[in-house]
């Protein structure tokens, strides 16, 4: 077992949010990981391979987001979107 | 490569091929590889017809061709139902842009042109709601 997170709560930090370029980032990072990845928001929790899915999340800037993670590679899938989203997908 | 079911996108005005730029934009240009876009402009002509019958007849290669329309009914759909024929189609209506993400989250090569209608369907089903009053304050959650 690894002691590396799966799952946690983070901020959207920039100013578009969670727009549809951005979701499509995620996802297709989320898409190169052997693991079943999750995000969630207020109650909602979407499968974060579909950009449809994380779309209607309707996350903008300052959201909180629950993201969680499982399988073989659920702690470098949770690690690299941890990052992606904590580096405002690019556009900070 | 392995055959893979066609996709042919007709729509009034240029929007089939905005809409294709669009999903294209936010997924990257290789998104929806071979997807063929046809602008009908205002309405039928000998043209589009033309058109239309080569585009299912390219993109068809043995395992179906799914049509995505704008509005059922109108003359695009008219054209691809008649000039269609010989073709294993399936015409699904009111083409949107989450249409086109989902699909191209699917690899046609392996996939049915059955099951690419039902996800075409269900996407653009889903795609249509109404935002809560909170949407006004910044939150855009849908009900």
């Amino acid at each position: 077992m690894t002691d590396t997170p799966t799952s946690g709560t983070l901020t959207i930090v920039n100013d578009l949010g969670l727009h549809a370029r951005a979701a499509a980032k995620l996802v297709g990072l989320a898409n190169k990981f052997d693991a079943d990845v999750y995000l969630e928001r207020e109650g909602r929790e979407v499968n974060a391979k579909s950009i449809l899915g994380v779309l209607m999340l309707a996350c903008g800037k300052g959201s909180e987001i629950g993201l969680r993670t499982e399988g073989p590679e659920a702690a470098e899938a949770y690690a690299a979107i941890a990052k992606l989203i904590e580096e405002g997908f690019g556009e900070l | 490569m392995n055959p893979r079911v066609g996709i042919v996108l007709i729509g009034h005005g240029n929007t089939a091929t905005d809409l294709l730029d669009a999903a294209r934009g936010i997924l990257g240009p290789s998104a929806l590889d071979g997807v063929i876009a046809l602008d009908a402009g205002v309405g039928r002509t000998p043209e589009l017809s033309a058109a239309v019958c080569e585009a299912v007849a390219r993109e068809d290669e043995g395992r179906g061709v799914l049509i995505l329309v704008d509005l059922l009914g109108a003359s695009p759909c008219a054209c691809a139902t008649q000039e269609a024929t010989g073709h294993d189609i399936r015409i699904v209506g009111g083409l949107n842009l989450a249409m086109l993400l989902k699909l191209a989250s699917i690899d046609r090569s392996t996939s049915t042109l059955d099951a690419l209608a039902r996800a075409a369907l269900d996407a653009g089903q889903r795609s249509v709601v109404e935002l809560d009053g909170s949407a006004m304050q910044g939150d855009m959650t849908a009900r």
